[in-house]
């Protein structure tokens, strides 16, 4: 068996498409000339740091067994990912590669003495000079990016996808993510075909992001993570004004957030306790955790029609201020978990996590131009009516005017639901609502659905449907009057 | 219907289908060079692979077919069966399917390689493929 007779595209095909950690790449290069030669070939160069058998093990309980293992350099006596060695083994590597496609140094475990990843500023000016111009990868988290790297970054005319990670040590010292890297020079360039960013920090600077921003003008999707931030300060978000058409995730735990979103499409925006959004004209959708809030200028997000709830603890005046601050919503979402908790109780009793829909709608809807309603299916499961309520009459015609109902089975969770007591209570909210259409949405290989008009609504026909996603994943035969739709064709 | 005939590296003689020979890119070529009358030449690869090659296509032409009951749980497990063997001899399939143009046997044969070093620490891999080589020497 001679393994450097292994032609050329087979090893790539072996080797290149299961991103070979570092490590691996120097054990296969060392197999013999030609495999080193290979490598050549393969341009995808990750460093996770510390390795897969030196992070600290666990038993079944939780219960360590090993402590994380340090290695250190035998000529220089330090640890070995802040060792000139090991950046000299990056670099190279990185000089073997042909062309660099994927470069991702990264940190696999957080410990008290803060980030223990191959140092991003190691990188020498050569190795930014090699991976400038074919990078479509890039990833760091490894300490402060500073304005030289942040220049060399700006130079990765294709790159495609950023990620930027930085860490909170736990003695409260900080690496700042962007570090000086505000301070771009004139001759910076611009990010043109960047689509996806991501950005973890534990130190949100405003006016350097929005700078950096500012030079990916093509960023489809933006996805920015400030959990490790200060809770108690006040954050902002501005997108600069020459972003058109893009998603933005936000997190943050501070308690107030203001977030101007030029150019968003859709926004994302979790945690907090009061979100003040300006600037969103463009917005069509919108989904959010447990939070209060404004629009700054409601009457002009013309675009917007879906909102979704997420999250756990709703209370009634943060649902009424989501679903009636945005006069344009046409489809209100109920995410999986929403709904868990719900003030003031919409539950049978404290411990029931099930949800009174009725007494809900009541709580949450006061006309407005609500269309359609989407369930998810961790909501679906919870939910039902309560036909025996006193005042059912009176609350009926409190409830909007919806014309589809949109139950979503994407997502199905080891439990099987109670199907005919979730088809009992579709048949009762389809009552309730005078609902036109019910569409079951499963993700199904054409992203088809089944979608039935209410004259053909058949209580065992959609628990038979229903069963039949939950446990093979598609909707089985179904008789001519529910058809397969692709949901464009569905009346709206 | 047709048959071709097939010579090994040892010179055994596989006759098979044409339509089974076919899915071969590499012996479609040569068919398409100097017909059906010789064998066709396979010296790189051995009998004991060239049977299962033969199998794994056999096996695969059958599942297609209209009318064919097997489900997809029964192909995976037959391709599970198929490369569940000592490396020298999945090395072996990894060649004879890429020398002879097999793009499904090929990829399956590739993947299994990868799946089964990327389970296993880098000094160990390095080891396993060096003293493979040193074992040959």
């Amino acid at each position: 068996m001679d393994w450097s007779a292994l032609p050329l595209d087979v090893f790539l095909q072996i080797f290149r498409y299961h991103a070979l950690d570092f490590l691996f790449l120097l054990a296969i290069s060392g197999v013999c000339k030609t495999w080193r030669a290979h490598t050549a070939w393969i341009g995808t160069l990750v460093v996770r740091w510390p390795p897969v058998e030196d992070r600290p093990q666990f038993d079944n309980q939780g219960v360590m067994i090993q402590k994380e293992r340090r290695r250190i350099c035998g000529n220089h006596g330090v640890e070995l990912h802040l060792c000139d060695c090991v950046h000299g083994a990056i670099s190279s590597v990185i000089a073997r590669f042909r062309k660099v496609w994927y470069l991702d140094l990264c940190c696999t475990e957080i410990c008290p003495r803060g980030p223990t990843a191959v140092q991003v500023a190691k990188l020498r000016d050569a190795d930014w000079a090699k991976v400038v111009k074919s990078l479509l990868h890039l990833e760091l988290a490894a300490g402060v990016v500073d304005s030289r790297a942040m220049n060399h970054i700006l130079q990765c005319s294709d790159l495609r996808e950023l990620r930027l990670v930085s860490f909170e040590f736990a003695d409260g010292l900080e690496y700042p993510l962007l570090g000086d890297a505000g301070e771009f020079s004139s001759s910076s360039g611009v990010l043109e075909n960047l689509c996806r960013l991501y950005i973890l920090t534990s130190s949100m600077q405003e006016e350097a992001l929005k700078r950096f921003l500012e030079r990916c003008p093509e960023v489809e999707e933006i996805e920015l993570n400030a959990c490790g931030a200060k809770s108690e300060r006040e954050f902002n978000f501005e997108a600069p004004t020459n972003l058109h058409d893009y998603d933005l995730k936000l997190t943050s735990f501070s308690r107030f957030k203001r977030v101007r979103a030029a150019g968003a499409r859709r926004l994302e925006i979790l945690g907090g306790q009061l979100l003040i959004l300006e600037e969103a004209e463009c917005v069509e959708e919108l989904a959010v955790l447990p939070v209060y809030i404004e629009f700054a200028e409601p009457e002009a997000m013309k675009n917007f029609w879906r909102l979704t709830l997420k999250g756990s603890f709703w209370e009634v005046h943060e649902a009424m201020s989501a679903c009636q601050t945005a006069p344009t919503t046409k489809r209100l979402c109920l995410d999986d978990d929403f709904g868990v908790y719900f003030f003031p109780y919409v539950q049978r009793d404290e411990n029931d996590d099930s949800v009174e829909c009725y007494k809900l709608f009541s709580l949450m809807f006061r006309g407005g131009s609500l269309e359609e309603l989407e369930l998810k299916y961790g909501f679906l499961c919870r939910m039902w009516l309560n036909e025996q309520q006193e005042e059912l009459s009176e609350l009926l015609p409190k409830m909007p005017k919806i014309e589809i109902l949109v139950l979503d089975l994407h997502v199905r969770p080891e439990k099987e639901p109670n199907i005919p007591r979730f088809a009992d209570s579709v048949e009762s909210l389809i009552s309730s609502c005078n609902m036109d259409w019910i569409s079951l949405s499963f993700g199904g290989d054409n992203n088809e659905d089944v979608n039935f008009h209410r004259e053909c609504f058949d209580k065992e026909l959609f628990s038979s449907v229903v069963q039949n996603v939950v446990r093979h994943g598609n909707p089985g035969p179904c008789p001519e009057d529910v058809r397969l739709q692709q949901n464009s064709d569905v009346k709206r | 219907m047709v048959k071709v005939t097939l010579k090994s590296a040892e010179g055994d003689v596989f006759e098979v289908d044409e339509e089974l020979a076919l899915e071969s890119l590499m012996v479609k070529n040569m068919i398409e060079d100097v017909g059906l009358d010789s064998a066709i030449s396979l010296p790189n690869v051995s009998s004991t692979i060239l049977a299962k090659v033969i199998e794994y296509i056999k096996f695969h032409m059958d599942a297609q077919k209209d009318g064919s009951k097997k489900t997809s749980e029964e192909i995976k497990a037959f391709d599970d069966d198929f490369v569940n063997v000592g490396i020298p001899t999945l090395f072996e399939m990894v060649l004879a399917s890429n020398y002879l143009n097999v793009k499904s046997l090929l990829s399956l044969t590739c993947n299994t390689v990868a799946n089964m070093i990327k389970t296993k620490p880098p000094a160990e891999v390095k080891e396993m493929f060096t003293s493979a080589k040193q074992a040959k020497a």
